[in-house]
């Protein structure tokens, strides 16, 4: 049998839908009847009790806003009974994001004070506000929100009906996809969906795609988003090849009764997957896309809660972690374990995280129950293994009654067990950066220096100071439980300071195929910089090229 | 709430998805917001555009690094 941990704020619940709370009761019941079925079993556990924080070992939560509280709580809970999913139950005005320093703050206007996200509760790690001491992510954790600040429940009881009637479908199903791209941004996103799928047509441009689909235009499962988005905002907006028009290319109410059953969806947009309340003075009176494809009955939405970085040409921070998440998941992953694969594999790629791939860490998030596998595993199912969840009003039968569940003790533990080596493994070989602020004119001026060597014409010059691997391990059996055979293995040794560059480059025209198009508006890149052992200054990477 | 100062245009968060030149408020106290119409497109909004350089007294309501302009009238 596999294990769920249901994390809730019971108190909050009531407090948000009063007398109609029995009907959010009534469909975690049946949630658990259905996992019941899947030989999942599930517990709730409700970090506003007593009594259940007692039994957890922990202490309740009194200020249901009060991250550090919070993550106390469900960190009793997990290492109370270490569950193969943490499904947190509830928006963020029940159980809140986690209050992440945002390590780009100040830096290029990025004003994000926090870089809010469950990434915590996905980690041993303690309570803090630095993104750095969670690279290590070991725990499979998803979100299915409620609408913040919502009296009724009927949205939650519906996702929670998509949680409990979930089969997964033959790989075939998620074949094929609906990707949308702005135009400025369309060479990125054909590499990310190469990256996925093993191939690249078909890509939505806005402009002129969108926001109005056809029939059928959404039908695909896989839903891949590489769009602008904004706080508050119901809809996002594509952008022309010169960045001077940003017409609306997907909004909540033209999706609405469009999305597929079974839909999973990475979305790489600024506040793509912030859960804002509704109808306030400062948002739209619609709630977010990502709301509303969970209400269509998408198994998963990841997304990003605040600014998120991408290049135009090229794939890096969301592009490679968005990517990472729907390759798990069409291999047949949970979403929530692709959620875990895709954090791991993001930070291992990374080598040395950058603020920019701090931020992206941090921000990017699971909607959705954890523990739905979307894609039938490789192991052949048979009508005994089929899940047979009890009647749900109002759900689409669509195809999936037709399909098989795939057994569900097939090695799994050992399977996790190896995830949970391999997160410290990976922090353990990745350096972080930390930015230091002003740095004296003589160093300055070496780095732009070697950035006008490479090419570029230097202007802004930002220092950081490599802060080592967050687990050294000194001992030869703790190495080796790690799977490391030395430290030299583990930890190439970092220069003493990294500077990023901005470098500003001529405009220039773009040749694709034998046309030209017009030059692009924005046209640098950002250089990393690193001082050699021997004191010389060197390019060794190039970023975000624009 | 109501606030005055000069509107000024600068890159906003640059080097991100959101990079778009953003219009601000610099407010006589001394803070700086990204001004912001409920409704309005985010990246181009011709109306907010053409206080450029001016001084203005906004009405609206401030939510993070934005203030949500409802209503403005230039000052002399």
């Amino acid at each position: 049998m596999r294990t769920k941990f249901i994390v809730t704020n019971v108190s909050r619940l009531k407090a948000k839908y009063g007398t109609k709370y029995s009907r959010v009761e009534k469909a975690i019941q049946q949630l658990i009847d259905a996992d019941a079925a899947r030989a999942i079993t599930s517990t709730v556990w409700d970090v506003s009790s007593t009594a259940r924080m007692k039994e957890a070992g922990g202490t309740k939560v009194t200020r249901s806003r009060d991250p550090q509280q919070n993550k106390d709580a469900i960190d009793a809970i997990f290492q109370h009974g270490q569950p193969d999913y943490l499904m947190i139950l509830g928006s963020v005005d029940v159980i809140p994001h986690q209050d992440l320093a945002n390590p780009l703050l100040g830096i290029d206007d990025d004003l994000d004070e926090f870089a809010w996200g469950d990434l915590p509760y996905a980690c041993e790690h303690p309570y803090s506000t630095d993104v750095k001491d969670f690279r290590a992510t070991t725990r499979v954790v998803g979100r299915v929100p409620d609408l913040t600040g919502a009296k009724d429940p009927k949205h939650l009881v519906k996702v929670l009906g998509v949680a409990a009637t979930w089969v997964p479908l033959a790989p075939k199903h998620y074949d094929d996809y609906f990707a949308l791209s702005t135009e400025s941004w369309q060479e990125s996103t054909k590499l990310s969906i190469e990256r996925i799928f093993g191939r690249n047509k078909n890509i939505h441009i806005s402009p002129t795609a969108g926001p109005r689909w056809n029939n059928g235009e959404l039908d695909p499962l896989p839903h891949f988003i590489n769009c602008h988005g904004d706080t508050g905002r119901m809809m996002f907006w594509g952008e022309n090849a010169d960045a001077t028009d940003q017409p609306e290319s997907h909004r909540t109410t033209l999706v609405r009764n469009k999305i597929g059953r079974g839909t999973v969806a990475a979305v790489e947009c600024c506040y793509g997957a912030e859960l804002y309340k509704p109808g306030t003075s400062t948002s739209d009176k619609e709630h977010g896309i990502c709301q509303e494809y969970l209400h269509g009955e998408a198994y998963a939405f990841f997304g990003s809660t605040t600014i998120a970085y991408g290049p135009a040409n090229e794939m890096e921070a969301a592009d490679i972690i968005c990517a990472a998440f729907l390759q798990h998941v069409r291999a047949g992953d949970s979403t929530g374990l692709a959620a875990l694969k895709a954090r791991q594999d993001f930070v291992k790629e990374a080598k040395r995280l950058s603020a920019i791939e701090q931020k992206t860490l941090a921000q990017f998030n699971l909607l959705g129950d954890p523990s739905v596998h979307p894609v039938q595993a490789g192991s052949k199912a048979t009508k005994k293994t089929m899940a047979k969840p009890k009647g749900m009003l109002g759900m689409k039968s669509a195809v999936h009654v037709a399909e098989a569940q795939p057994a569900l003790d097939d090695g799994h533990r050992t399977r996790r067990a190896q995830l949970a080596k391999r997160g410290p493994r990976i922090a353990a070989e990745t350096a972080a950066v930390r930015a230091i602020g002003i740095v004296n004119s003589d160093e300055a001026d070496r780095a732009r220096a070697a950035v006008e060597e490479h090419g570029g014409n230097a202007t802004r010059v930002v220092a950081y100071e490599m802060i080592p691997p967050a687990v050294l391990p000194k001992s030869k059996a703790k190495l080796k439980a790690l799977g490391m055979a030395s430290t030299n293995e583990a930890v190439p040794a970092p220069p003493m300071r990294t500077y990023l560059v901005r470098a500003e480059r001529p405009k220039t025209s773009v040749e694709n195929k034998g046309k030209t198009k017009p030059p692009r508006l924005n046209t640098y890149s950002v250089c990393v910089v690193e001082e050699q052992r021997n004191g010389t200054m060197k390019v060794v990477q190039e970023l975000f090229a624009k | 709430m109501r606030l005055r100062g000069i509107v000024t245009q600068r890159t906003f968060a640059k080097g991100s998805k959101s990079e778009r030149p953003g219009v601000f408020l610099e407010t006589d106290a001394g803070e700086s917001f990204l001004l912001k119409r409920l409704a309005a497109n985010p990246f181009h909004d011709a109306q907010l555009e053409e206080l450029v350089g001016k001084r203005i007294e906004a009405n609206g309501e401030k939510r993070a690094y934005a203030f949500y302009v409802r209503k403005w009238r230039e000052l002399g």
